[in-house]
């Protein structure tokens, strides 16, 4: 199977894409490279020469899809010789037995080759900063949470996206109603008036980001956006060096409806967003997607591992940005004192009020 | 007392022979009304029990605590209960018996008088003011009396009811209002416990969601080319109008009880000016 390993140029050492320096950087002797230098370096072997074909839906539809391919889930690590197993659908890893940072680059050749990337932005670094600015202002977080939680692993991915466009055009039938009210004598009336909506338009979208990984939880991948896609730059394997990824498993097809869910939820309240109604419900819809575009591209997230208490709670960073998303332990005895401080305020007031009443007055 | 003071009234009536003393007049009504001037007659009896709904030692408690009325506000008060009220209405009859009975103290005969009617059909009670006392006998005053009086009226017991009832009005002449009832804020408790709900539910719940930042995405707006939104079609077709008319709250619409037949001002038939209001049991 076709590896590629980052050395360094100066010393042969293995060397990873730092996100301060946007550059690969050596650990051992220092030196840094740009993305360019190391593209068109000799230390970068085992290069294919359908390299540069990047993924096109339409070619993945008609020739790629259909096609099984026999992939091997071993390679050997040129650096150690050892013989180790990925996941089938891994691109960039870390030889368990040396630490060397490897691209299978196979995964990433035959039109698989991602349309974009956006590089690590975030260093490994400033993630407790980042991890302690989530924690703060949780105002429910377990007392002794911070001397008993550890954060077990931290890795950066870059998860595979498709970035979903589109035009659509819509057609809603919709039940309505406005109402006004006015005095008469001792009445209040409430005049309302019926009728149906016919709404029609279209709207257009771009870069719907719906992650392409089976194992990825898509509420987290949901919950890190939205990245900035200024900063897309075109694939390079040099900065996955240094991190973790996976192509694909997931084909655009599969998760288009996705994106489709969220266009329609869009372009529906765009449609229905007529001033002075109340829209009581939906006669019908007709919905045209049309024009429809797919990008593949490579999203820098950390994944972290917090364990508290025996149960492991999961952070996602966004790798641009440093937002932090997961879910946190609630003591619930926090919980319900909240819940209660209302009570205790309001009937402390009621209950001055009442000895004013009852025994100042 | 009582009967001295009846025989007493009657043997007026007797000797005066008046034709006024068909059934319908009052026996305590002066022989010319036309004639009629006020005057104070410190002997008269301040419990006039025609109606017998007392016991002599019910009386002499409710006697107690008039006097006490009497001199701690100089405010007159009397309690007259009778079988029928003469054709005349509950207020009237009652404004009628203070002013023809010599009630009332000072210069402006303040004080008040409660008149409880047995009469089948017409039975109810009226408290009338007149003087300084009129001005404690408000709307709202009124109504708080009655509504403690009406629980002792239906239920039949009338003495515990006037006793009560004279402790109130020593409380009103003292305070200006009457005693507060912890039932009167009912719908305090209940504000507070909707209140304290739905802000424990925010302060809580918003606490709660924070700590779970992981959620699906709803909608693409953020992903929506911009000014690519393009309405083609925007037809509202009218079908019909419905009407829904609702009665609006009264204001005297009351919580545990009815409203007294109130009178800011009205005149015996001796031409007093007095306020009061009462109910129907």
């Amino acid at each position: 199977m076709a590896v590629i390993e980052y050395k360094c140029p100066a010393c042969g050492a293995p060397i990873a894409f730092e996100p301060g320096k946007q550059q690969l950087a050596c650990s051992h002797c220092g030196s840094s490279y740009s993305i360019e230098d190391l593209e068109t370096s000799a230390e970068k072997t085992g290069v294919a020469s359908d390299d540069e074909i990047s993924f096109d839906w339409e070619n993945f539809k008609d020739k790629i899809q259909d096609q099984r391919l026999t992939d091997t889930v071993t390679y050997n690590c040129k650096s150690c010789g050892a013989i180790v197993e990925t996941d089938e659908n891994t691109v960039a890893t870390r030889c368990p037995y040396c630490d060397n940072n490897v691209l299978i680059s196979e995964r990433t050749r035959g039109g698989l080759r991602p349309n974009a990337i956006i590089p690590f932005k975030i260093t490994s670094k400033a993630l407790p900063e980042a991890v302690n600015s989530f924690y703060k202002n949780k105002k429910l977080l377990p007392k002794n949470f911070f001397s008993e939680s550890k954060l077990r692993e931290i890795q950066g991915v870059y998860v595979p996206f498709w970035l979903f466009g589109a035009h659509v055009e819509g057609e809603l039938s919709l039940n309505a109603q406005r109402s006004i009210s006015f005095d008469d004598g001792d009445y209040i009336v409430t005049e309302t008036s019926h009728f149906i909506l016919e709404r029609e338009g279209s709207m257009n979208f771009a870069r719907i980001p719906v992650d392409a990984s089976v194992k990825m939880d898509n509420d987290l991948m949901d919950s890190v956006e939205p990245y900035d896609y200024r900063d897309l730059v075109p694939f390079s394997g040099a900065y996955l060096s240094g991190y973790l990824a996976d192509k694909f498993d997931s084909p655009p097809d599969e998760e288009l409806y996705r994106a489709r869910t969220r266009m329609v939820d869009t372009i529906k309240n765009e449609l229905t967003s007529s001033a002075g109604y109340i829209v009581t419900g939906e006669r019908g819809r007709s919905l045209k997607f049309s024009d429809i575009a797919v990008e593949y591209v490579m999203l820098p997230v950390y994944l972290i591992n917090n364990e508290y208490k025996g149960k492991k709670y999961r952070y996602a960073v966004n790798g641009q940005t440093g937002k932090v998303v997961g879910e946190l332990p609630i003591a619930m005895s926090k919980y319900w004192r909240r819940f209660f401080t209302p009570f205790v305020i309001i009937f402390a007031l009621i209950a001055l009020y009442l000895v004013y009443v009852f025994f100042v007055r | 007392m009582k009967k001295l003071f009846t025989a007493a009234l009657a043997a007026a009536f007797l000797i005066f022979g008046s034709e006024a003393a068909f059934a319908d007049t009052p026996y305590w009504y002066p022989e010319d009304i036309s004639a009629f001037e006020d005057y104070h007659n410190d002997n008269s009896v301040r419990i006039v029990d025609d109606a017998d709904l007392f016991s002599d030692s019910q009386e002499a408690e409710m006697l107690e605590k008039i006097r006490l009325v009497q001199k701690d506000f100089g405010y007159d008060l009397v309690v007259y209960t009778d079988v029928q009220s003469y054709g005349l209405t509950r207020g009237v009859c009652a404004a009628d018996f203070y002013q023809f009975g010599g009630y009332g103290l000072g210069d402006d005969y303040s004080g008040s008088v409660l008149f409880i009617c047995m009469e089948s059909g017409n039975r109810g009670w009226f408290s009338a003011a007149r003087g300084q006392s009129r001005s404690y006998f408000t709307e709202d005053n009124v109504n708080d009396i009655d509504d403690l009086l009406e629980p002792h009226m239906k239920s039949g017991d009338y003495a515990d009811g006037v006793l009560d009832y004279l402790d109130n009005i020593h409380y009103l002449y003292e305070h200006g209002r009457l005693p507060a009832k912890l039932s009167d804020y009912d719908s305090l408790f209940i504000f507070g416990i909707v209140a304290s709900l739905i802000l424990g539910f925010t302060y809580a719940g918003s606490a709660k969601s924070s700590m779970k930042t992981v959620r699906s995405a709803l909608g693409a707006t953020n992903y929506s080319v911009p000014g690519s939104f393009n309405m083609s079609r925007s037809d509202d077709i009218y079908l019909y109008t419905s009407i829904i008319r609702t009665p609006k709250p009264k204001d005297d619409d009351r919580e545990g009880g009815g409203k007294s037949d109130y009178s800011g001002s009205f005149s015996s038939s001796g031409g007093g000016s007095f306020s009061g209001g009462g109910r129907s049991f």
